[in-house]
């Protein structure tokens, strides 16, 4: 299959997000012999260091795009990065075009973390109708007349573009859904969730299949915006890359950890888990509860675990680095996702790694891959609690969590998740055209 | 006649360095060093040792005539000792004057009276022990940090072997009585209490440059003048404020030297006023009536209460966990445990905490070494983390 994909950040800029999905997948879709074009916007992909074989990249709405110098734009090698050849060119090969400026080819680590918030601030930043409106435009003009055989757009910003060339070149569209406007506005906003809601269920009604980072957020879909559920595929992300290396930790003196990695905000759950840490300090008074993450819920939680009388107990550590984060994960003896509403949620997955026995609630998308993991209901910090004390009080029952869960892991692989969306992509092939809206 | 009792409080916390989540276990230097030497070096520069080299002046020109007192805290002559000593000495000057008394106060600058007895007695006891070896003083009065009074605190300052308290003369505890005039504490076997008049004193410490203030410019025979127009039987009026009201909170370009020194001319050759030192006043006037106090009063903000510093749950939260470390702290037998520890009694930390906004915030604000009081609140819950390890507490 010819797959053009329609993605917004690549290389991935933002730890867990879409960025890391959209890699995943379509280096998977290439591996099994697809040939694929991958879109995205110029300011999203101010290097690519680990240029993949078998997938050729396009940057939408750089400016040089524009220059009539560069009349044959698809062809133009300051935004066309074609990397072809074998899958034994080395990793390293200083990728065409001012897409390689700014990084080290060779030590993708080498790009500082500021560089990645700059991007994830140019991708989701106050320009974001802009980019988007730019990027659908040129979609359009810069690949109307390409050869390819269906397309898989990943998220909003780029289901406009897809749409159009849906229209243009009467070929099948298959959108992907990592997150909606729902989960983000939190499960109890009222009434439609503003324009991107609308975005995306315009959007969705109108594709040929619809692929869904869950379960979860496939019956959100259903829900929300009436799909048939006959025409959602769910596609489950697979683990971070990574080894399982941390062995299941001794808890020192310092006591136990439970940890919490995300946005401090009420999608995320945060006062609910403050809540249950008063609870389980009640009973594993050694405890300690580490907050990772920026947000706008803050100085909420920072005031409401003083206020329970656990601010010794409780600690807030901002935005920290990935170093940082993964000696949490190797730190810590429970992970809670205690996420309200989360189509998938990828860091469990990270904390089992470091070999932390995760706790998810049932609002969320990764339950489904890791069956064993134990769940509770949002809001219920009693029952939460209870998790969370048995998990500390436990210790054969807490290292036999982290056994299935990494084993639960260990099937998760992107060739997987590809094998899935190779089918929801045929479906959307063998469906295009015989489908009234719906 | 009446009696200026002027008392001037010097004071600076050894302020916390950031400690962020990843320091916890990994390093134990609490204290910003850099920070904390660059302000008492400015503000010895801008202040005490000018302001010193005046009063000295003072005391000399007028035949010693020109009394005040000091309470200096101990934090404050650690850091001169160790980062201008030349105040140091220009404070110890003013002692051998013999026309300046130095009060005691507890050697953190803390609010140990209120939880710890135990702990504010060994902090008496360490005050005591400072002044006598940088100032060569014995003191006889005692302050409370930030003046924070109740009867509890005076019986405990009466059993240390004090003469007499200083103390805020609130409305909320005088009712409407003059605050110029000793009083006895009720509950401490009417132990003295030498109030501030807070519209006179704030008239120097707060309102001096403020150009919106109806008695902006104030001058020194305006200011005598009211001084003068007290009732004849007020034995004393207690003009109480920072040190740092001369040349750091008021710049010198306030005016601020001038005034302080015209005044004291002007006073000094009054036939209605003189100066005197609190335990002078403590000697020579009868107690008049006991106060009743409902709950500890301070002299911070408009509510004169301790909210200024346990007024949130994030205050609390961090006062407990700072008490709580105190019995292993005194039990650990490491006398850099117990310095680190005591530095952290220090009241300035919960103080960077308040959330009260408008005219106070704005003075928390002034002080405060951090963005915001939840940053303060974390950095301080931090570093006592790693205090609370070293100690093997719970």
């Amino acid at each position: 299959m010819k797959v053009l994909v329609l993605g917004w950040e690549y290389p991935p800029a933002v730890a867990g997000g879409l960025g890391a999905a959209c890699h995943g997948l379509t280096t998977a879709l290439a591996d099994r012999g697809h040939e694929v074009t991958l879109c995205t916007p110029a300011d999203g992909a101010p290097a690519d260091p680990a240029p993949y074989p078998g997938i050729e990249r396009v940057s939408l709405g750089s400016d040089a795009s524009f220059s009539p110098f560069h009349p044959g734009a698809i062809l133009d090698p300051y935004s066309v990065d074609r990397v072809a050849g074998a899958a034994g060119a080395p990793a390293g090969a200083p990728p065409t075009g001012s897409a390689a400026q700014g990084a080290d080819p060779k030590d993708p680590g080498s790009r500082s973390s500021s560089s990645h918030a700059q991007s994830a601030r140019k991708l989701y930043g106050e320009d974001l109708s802009t980019a988007i409106q730019r990027y659908s435009r040129e979609a359009v003009t810069r690949l109307a007349d390409r050869d390819f055989d269906v397309v898989h757009a990943h998220d909003w910003m780029t289901f406009p573009a897809a749409l159009r060339l849906r229209f243009v070149r009467r070929r099948p569209v298959c959108l992907h859904v990592h997150s909606t406007a729902i989960d983000r506005g939190g499960a109890s906003a009222p009434g439609p969730v503003g324009s991107i809601s609308a975005v995306e269920r315009a959007g969705l009604r109108t594709a040929d299949r619809v692929c869904a980072v869950s379960g979860f957020t496939r019956d959100l879909l259903v829900r929300e915006y009436r799909l048939d559920p006959e025409r959602v595929s769910v596609v489950h992300n697979a683990a971070p890359s990574g080894v399982n290396s941390s062995p299941a930790r001794v808890v020192g003196p310092e006591g136990p950890s439970v940890l919490f990695v995300g946005r401090l905000t009420r999608q995320k759950g945060v006062g609910f888990l403050v809540r249950a840490a008063a609870r389980v300090l009640e009973s594993c008074p050694s405890a300690r509860f580490v907050f990772m993450g920026e947000g706008e819920d803050r100085t909420r939680m920072i005031e409401m675990a003083a206020a329970l009388g656990i601010g010794r107990r409780v600690f807030f550590t901002g935005g920290v680095s990935s170093e940082l984060r993964d000696r949490a994960y190797a730190d810590a003896s429970v992970f809670v996702l205690s996420s309200v509403s989360e189509p998938f949620g990828l860091t469990p997955l990270e904390a089992l790694r470091g070999g932390a026995a995760p706790i998810l609630t049932d609002a969320c998308g990764v339950r489904e891959v890791l069956p064993s993991a134990p769940v509770c209901p949002p809001w219920d910090a009693a029952g939460l609690s209870a998790e969370i004390v048995t998990l500390l009080t436990d210790e054969a029952r807490r290292l036999a969590v982290v056994e299935q869960g990494r084993a639960e892991l260990a099937r998760l692989t992107w060739a997987e998740s590809a094998r899935h969306l190779e089918a929801a992509l045929e479906q959307a092939r063998s469906t295009s055209g015989r489908r009234s809206k719906g | 006649m009446t009696s200026i009792v002027y008392y001037f409080q010097v004071h600076q916390p050894y302020r916390v360095k950031p400690f962020p989540y990843d320091a916890i276990g990994a390093r134990s230097d609490y204290w910003d060093d850099w920070l904390n030497e660059d302000v008492a070096k400015r503000v010895a520069e801008k202040c005490y040792l000018p302001m010193n080299r005046q009063l000295l002046r003072a005391v000399e020109r007028s035949d010693g005539a020109f009394r005040c007192c000091f309470s200096v805290s101990g934090t404050a002559i650690r850091q001169l000792a160790a980062w201008a000593p030349e105040a140091l000495s220009s404070f110890r000057d003013l002692a051998e004057s013999g026309s300046v008394e130095f009060l005691c106060e507890t050697s953190r600058h803390s609010l140990a009276a209120l939880v710890d007895p135990e702990e504010f007695q060994a902090q008496v006891g360490e005050q005591r022990a400072l002044l006598k070896e940088h100032l060569g003083v014995e003191p006889t009065a005692f302050r409370n940090t930030e003046l924070i009074t109740d009867a509890s605190v005076a019986q405990q300052v009466k059993e240390l072997g004090f003469e007499v308290l200083l103390a805020e003369g609130a409305d909320q505890l005088l009712h409407g009585k003059t605050a110029q005039a000793l009083y006895g504490m009720a509950g401490a076997d009417g132990f003295p209490l030498i109030l501030r008049d807070f519209q006179l004193s704030d008239d120097i410490g707060f309102r001096f440059s403020n150009q919106g203030w109806e008695g902006y410019p104030l001058l020194a025979p305006t200011f005598n003048g009211w001084l003068e127009s007290l009732p004849d039987e007020r034995p004393f009026v207690g003009l109480f404020m920072d040190y740092e009201t001369f040349g750091e909170h008021q710049s010198r370009d306030t005016g601020i030297f001038d005034f302080m020194d015209t005044m004291v001319d002007l006073a000094v050759g009054s036939d209605k006023l003189d100066f005197a030192t609190p335990t002078e006043i403590a000697r020579r006037d009868p107690i008049v009536e006991d106060l009743h106090y409902p709950r500890p009063i301070s002299w911070a903000d408009e509510e004169r209460d301790v909210s200024a510093w346990l007024g949130n749950h994030m205050q609390r939260a961090a006062h407990e966990a700072i008490y709580k470390l105190g019995p292993a702290a005194r039990a650990s037998g490491d006398p850099d445990l117990l310095n680190a520890w005591r530095d952290f009694t220090t009241s300035d930390h919960v103080y960077y905490m308040s959330t009260k906004c408008e005219t106070d915030g704005d003075v928390h604000e002034y002080f405060s070494p951090y963005d915001s009081p939840h940053d303060a609140y974390l950095n301080v819950m931090n570093a006592l983390e790693d205090l609370r390890r070293r100690l093997g507490a719970d």
